[in-house]
């Protein structure tokens, strides 16, 4: 269980997130989603006390992070592929990880064989590939068998067989009672993964809802119109009360009218149809919808040669 | 934390590296010097010069114990794992210290019995026993194991290798010479006694037995382990004080 309440960041004189309040809950996996840039990762890192908040408060398991004793029986973190010294034997990286945590020996072995590293475990860790020094990020964070696991974009870079391997291992992660909480700017990832999702943009909370009810409320799907008269239809399908965006030289995308609705009026008008084409909403236009202003924000902010939050 | 400092201290090869490079040096002139100086003119201190090349690796080993942690990321599993991030930087520090204190006396008096024994060939004998002979070898061992540390205040300060080991070579080898230099002659002759350079001299010799000449400025014995410890527990002091007041990115 993590709890953020009122949670801010400020950099110099930009704020990477604002008045933040959310929490986290055991027994499903959580997506934190927002562009890059929205402040994901500053949450994070601020929840494990790595960067010190300007303002507000974070619970983890009830207590403040600092005051947890053996941190990490109680949290598990993948910050990112990086993390290890190339130089090191995944082993002794684990043991040395161990010893600090003060966590006995023997999980070494056993977080290895969870993800699959055993015959490797002796190698250095600067010829691993990228999806094995995910997984051994993923081992350390299963070190102390923690009850709350944090994965900052964990596929990242990754194959598809990467990507299967760390959605399904975060979905039993979470059938086992523990808190799941990842992040991603990438809907698309979280589609069959997430139960419930936690929106950022520009630093601030947008949406805080179980997954399915995303879709329900900021979905609502559109057709696909062709017509060789693309002007005039739009004309009258906005005097309907329709929200219509061109697509194509022929296609429009109309929002807030069914089929039926959109052939009468272009009957009507003397318009010819060629074709209308529904299509169900995603989780992806969910998404982009909810965090559009943020994105035109950055975009306006990389003009001015503003960096962004990520680091 | 000091055993999970102890792994990750002897897992890299860097660690062995450096040892190798600071024994190579303080053995390798200790044993030129025994071979080239006259027998009737042998300055046993002399012997302990290669130190220079110690406190080069023992610095750049000081500056990547805790730079390769920032660099990698690691530091962030690291203070995650124990929160109070003092308890880290003073165990990496005080094992660190016990290393090079081992490893620095060890090279100090390999590099003087080798020399003992080569110049003892050729004719020219002395003795750790005798002239405070012992005295300048435990100072030449201390003071290398003191630049370590400052590489490592450095290294915690910068947190990035290249611009630590810079900035540590800058000071230690380039800074400490031309600094004096300009600043105004009332005060030079206390600003080069009190550079490292000559406080590490003041400690690795006086068993000298060759006098200086009147612009050679050196403090006494004595002092310069004052002085070198007062410098050794500000290398220390920095990283405790800094590592609380940043975000670890």
């Amino acid at each position: 269980m993590i709890d953020i309440e009122g949670l801010s960041k400020r950099y110099g004189d930009r704020y990477a997130v604002r008045d933040l309040t959310f929490s986290v809950r055991p027994g499903h996996v959580t997506g934190f989603l927002g562009p890059n840039g929205a402040g994901k990762s500053t949450t994070m890192r601020a929840v494990l006390g790595l960067d010190l908040p300007t303002a507000g408060r974070i619970r983890v398991d009830g207590r403040p992070y600092a005051a947890l004793e053996r941190p990490l029986t109680h949290v598990g973190m993948l910050l990112d592929a990086g993390g290890v010294h190339p130089g090191r034997s995944a082993r002794q990286h684990l043991r040395a990880v161990a010893a600090a945590g003060k966590l006995p020996g023997r999980r070494v072995e056993e977080v290895l064989a969870r993800v699959g590293l055993t015959d490797v475990a002796g190698h250095r860790v600067g010829g691993f590939s990228l999806g094995m020094r995910q997984r051994l990020g993923i081992a350390t964070a299963l070190l102390g068998d923690p009850g709350i696991l944090m994965f900052d974009e964990p596929v990242n870079g990754l194959d598809p067989e990467g990507i299967r391997w760390i959605r399904d291992l975060m979905k039993a992660l979470a059938a086992e009672g523990r808190t799941v909480f990842v992040s991603s700017h990438l809907m698309s990832e979280m589609e069959n993964t997430a139960d419930h999702l936690v929106v950022i943009g520009r630093g601030r909370l947008i949406a805080d809802l179980p997954a399915r009810e995303l879709i329900e409320r900021y979905g609502g799907g559109f057709l696909s119109v062709r017509t060789d008269e693309p002007g005039r239809l739009i004309t009258v399908l906005v005097s309907a009360g329709a929200r219509v965006t061109p697509e194509g030289p022929d296609t429009l995308r109309v929002v807030g009218l069914d089929g039926d609705a959109v052939a009468r009026l272009a009957h009507g008008a003397g318009v010819l149809v060629l074709e209308v084409a529904r299509h169900a909403t995603s989780l992806e236009d969910a998404y982009l919808q909810l965090t559009d202003a943020a994105v035109e924000y950055r975009g306006r902010q990389g003009h001015r040669g503003h960096r962004g939050a990520e680091a | 934390m000091i055993r999970s400092e102890w792994i990750k201290l002897w897992s890299v090869r860097s660690t062995w590296c450096a040892l190798y490079v600071a024994a190579a040096g303080t053995i390798g002139l200790a044993s030129t010097y025994a071979m080239v100086a006259e027998p009737g003119d042998v300055e046993p201190t002399n012997a302990l010069q290669g130190a220079v090349f110690g406190q080069l690796a023992f610095g750049v080993l000081g500056v990547l114990v805790v730079s390769s942690e920032y660099t990698t990321g690691l530091i962030r599993t690291t203070f995650a794992t124990v929160p109070r991030r003092r308890v880290v930087i003073a165990a990496k520090a005080g094992l660190l210290f016990a290393v090079l204190v081992v490893a620095g006396e060890t090279l100090s008096f390999a590099a003087f019995f080798t020399a003992q024994i080569l110049c003892g060939r050729r004719g020219a004998h002395f003795s750790l026993a005798a002239h405070d002979m012992a005295f300048s070898v435990l100072g030449c061992g201390f003071y290398m194991a003191f630049v370590g540390m400052f590489g490592f205040c450095v290294g915690v300060v910068l947190q990035r290798t290249t611009a630590a080991v810079a900035t540590f070579v800058g000071i230690v080898f380039v800074g400490m010479g031309v600094i004096p230099a300009l600043l105004p002659d009332g005060v030079r002759a206390e600003a080069v006694r009190l550079t490292f350079t000559k406080v590490g001299e003041a400690m690795a010799t006086p068993a000298r037995t060759t006098p200086r000449s009147a612009a050679d400025y050196v403090l006494g014995a004595g002092a310069a382990w004052g002085v070198c410890l007062l410098y050794l527990a500000v290398s220390v002091a920095v990283p405790l004080l800094v590592v609380t007041r940043r975000d670890t990115n």
